[in-house]
């Protein structure tokens, strides 16, 4: 196995700009699908205070001592980033989709504690569409583990992961009643991209969007499952288990309806787009979070 | 007069105060109610509990925070369906938020609730003039394209610029320092008077750090684990600062006035019979909460009220000053603190002012703001009351049983908010 130690976060725009380069190499190079490199990326990190402030605002929770773990998933994100766009790295990091995202805490992470992060990319497997992996983000405080961020990706076309599967009946989805109204401006992806550090271009604006193939910018997955943990009202103070299925993309500005309900220590939670005239309702995402 | 029920106060919590534009920079007045409120919840395993009322405020509020303290109440561990109220007086809200609850418990309305305050001076709102604003109010009116054209043809820049709030109060045009200030001269307050209140403060609260007594009625928030403005305080440093009130003949400085600052509190009161169900001991009951305004509009000392106040609600319970074990009295200006003990002893005042047969009395300097005061912690306005409860009530239990203390808050307005305690052990 490969360790890399970063001093300091690689910035996403390094990231990024390495991951233009890549699109234009393997575009050039031949189909070279081989294996998933063991290559680990390690730093510590620290929260800024101000950002976290932002970021708790923008996804509408308050600030309190414990850190909100969409936040932790985003000071990770460049760690994954930079294991993605290595020239070791058999798949292109532009078009990546995420799928799902799961956290589980064994504690809340206090604002002021050193977390060591430690990335790696591992786990592929089939899907209909392509090869899913997963990137995992370890967290540990003090040399222990205390958090675990695992993100499913799907590389479309890819067959990395084996031979394809069927492509499954897409279930009926009849929406509840919603709790909620979230009501996204043209700018909430430029937003999210200042407090999450994630400035992808199709979550900016319909310029830097299009080249990717949205006519419209979309709103991050992150964003979306960080304001549901938001909502669900159970904080980050404890054991956590947080999970998000993304379906379909919000595209902005846009509206969302989206319901919250609770059973035992679980608090599910789900956002969707209306039904409108012999358009059916769409699911955009759903997921639980569950007190430990 | 006495509450038809027993009111407990069982603890508190608050989250160190802050100086302006800095520890709590990033943060809001509802952060800062729920960071304290979360902290009283989990001192008190108060996890889905359903409590009676909340009842708390911020002097300082934007508009978008009319229902502060219920989104606090919402976004902590308490059960979702405790009510919650806002409510302000100026630098007595605190105590004003307690004196709603208590009065409730008394009443057998509820049986417990919380009552506190919050302020920021870091995130006090800035609100557009109000010409822009008239303007804007006529744009959002305006049906047709033509119509909103002729507004925005009406804009300045001259209306561009925003206002940002003041402690001047509307009638007079003068701040709370200027009109400490003319108090000060009126009565004759040294700047070495001054300086020794401040001095007494900054060291007494260092002592209280020191001897952990704070260990179980605050929180650590934004890696801030004691008052910002606290410091090892020398009585030359003080000597050595310039007037800010006053003019430059003035007595009044940074050391001896409280600085601006931010930060929370809360304090959990309860009926005797919630707290034997839930296991808590009282440390304190409260006897009574009086309030009462002085005519400064013509003439009267802003900041006097609770002068006043203090003598009429201890004459319902036939006590004096040395009755008291412990006075507390905000240090809004260590020149306030000066101010009202001079009224109390003073011949004059306590004929014509109170209706007495002479000085109303003398506060043992020992008893006085033994665990320092504003000065030093720092005066976040509406989270004042909530920490000099909670501060008293845990003096007073462990002074032991039949302890009394009195609590004075003076606020903007020419009001005064004053509580009489009792130990509960």
């Amino acid at each position: 196995m490969m360790v890399i130690e970063h001093d300091k976060l690689p910035t996403f725009g390094q990231t990024f700009s390495a991951a233009a380069l890549q699109a234009v190499r393997m575009k050039a190079g031949k189909e070279s699908e081989g294996t998933l490199p063991d290559t680990q990326a390690r730093a510590k990190v620290t929260a800024d205070r101000a950002v976290y402030a932002d970021f708790a605002h923008l996804v509408g929770d308050s600030v309190a001592t414990h850190l909100h773990p969409g936040y932790i998933h985003a000071l990770g994100f460049p760690l994954t980033m930079s294991l993605l766009v290595r020239k070791d790295f058999p798949l292109p990091l532009l078009g990546m989709l995420h799928m799902t995202n799961r956290v589980t805490q064994t504690r809340g992470i206090e604002a002021g504690e050193e977390m060591e992060m430690i990335a790696s990319i591992g786990n592929a497997r089939p899907h209909y569409a392509g090869t899913l992996l997963d990137s995992v983000v370890t967290v540990l405080v003090d040399g222990e583990e205390v958090l675990v961020d695992t993100a499913g990706y799907l590389v479309r076309g890819s067959e990395l992961g084996g031979p394809r599967p069927e492509r499954p009946e897409r279930e009926e989805f009849t929406p509840g009643i919603p709790t909620a109204q979230w009501k996204l401006g043209a700018d909430a992806g430029q937003r999210y991209a200042k407090v999450s550090g994630d400035a992808n271009p199709i979550h900016l604006n319909s310029l830097t969007s299009r080249p990717f193939g949205f006519k419209k910018p979309i709103i991050h997955g992150m964003y979306s499952a960080s304001r549901a943990y938001s909502a669900t009202g159970v904080g980050s103070n404890g054991p956590r288990d947080w999970f998000v299925e993304f379906e379909a993309p919000i595209a902005l500005p846009g509206k969302v309806q989206f319901a919250t309900s609770r059973e035992g220590n679980r608090v599910s939670y789900e956002g969707w787009r209306e039904g409108r005239g012999d358009k059916p309702a769409r699911r955009h995402f759903n997921g639980y979070v569950e007190r430990g | 007069m006495k509450y038809p029920r027993n009111v407990a106060v069982l603890g508190g919590n608050r989250i160190p105060f802050a100086r302006a534009g800095k520890a709590y920079k990033n943060v809001s007045n509802q952060d800062m109610l729920t960071a304290a409120l979360d902290g009283l919840v989990a001192r008190f395993s108060l996890q889905g509990e359903l409590l009676g009322d909340v009842a708390a405020g911020a002097v300082l509020k934007h508009a978008k925070d009319f229902n502060l303290t219920r989104e606090a109440v919402l976004g902590s561990a308490l059960d979702s369906r405790t009510p919650a109220i806002d409510i302000q007086r100026a630098c007595a809200t605190g105590l004003d938020g307690i004196s709603l609850v208590a009065n409730k418990i008394a009443l057998g309305q509820i049986e417990v609730g919380v009552g506190g305050g919050v302020d920021s001076t870091s995130d006090a709102p800035i609100e557009v003039s109000n010409d822009l604003r008239a303007l804007l109010h006529r744009l959002n009116t305006a049906k047709t394209t033509k119509d909103r054209l002729k507004v925005l043809k009406d804009i300045r820049p001259g209306h561009l610029k925003p206002s940002a709030p003041s402690a001047a109060e509307v009638r007079t045009g003068l701040n709370m320092g200027q009109h400490q200030a003319l108090s000060t001269e009126r009565w004759g307050i040294t700047r070495e008077e001054q300086d020794e209140i401040a001095y007494n403060s900054h060291k007494n609260l260092m002592e209280a750090y020191e001897k952990g007594f704070f260990d179980d009625l605050m929180t650590g928030y934004q890696g801030l684990d004691r008052d910002e403005n606290l410091r090892v305080s020398t009585r030359e440093k003080l000597a050595s600062l310039k007037p800010v009130f006053g003019g430059s003949e003035g007595t009044m400085t940074a050391g001896n006035s409280t600085p601006l600052s931010d930060g929370a509190s809360t304090v959990l009161i309860a009926s005797e019979e919630w707290a034997n169900e839930h296991g808590h001991q009282p440390l304190a009951y409260i006897r009574d909460i009086h309030t009462r305004s002085v005519d400064f509009v013509n003439g009267a000392d802003l900041l006097s009220a609770p002068a006043y106040a203090a003598p009429e609600m201890l004459e319902r319970h036939g006590l004096t000053l040395d009755d008291m074990d412990f006075v507390e009295i905000h240090e809004a200006f260590a020149a306030t603190v000066a101010m009202i003990l001079k009224a109390w002893e003073d011949e004059e005042f306590g004929k014509n002012e109170l209706g007495l047969p002479g000085a109303f009395g003398t506060v043992d300097p020992a008893k006085l703001n033994v665990y320092g005061s504003s000065l030093a912690a720092g005066h976040p306005f509406a989270a004042t009351g909530g920490r000099i409860v909670a501060s008293t009530a845990k003096m007073l239990y462990e002074a032991g049983p039949g302890k009394l203390a009195l609590i004075s808050i003076c606020a903007a307005g020419g009001q005064g908010t004053v509580a009489l305690l009792e130990s509960a052990r």
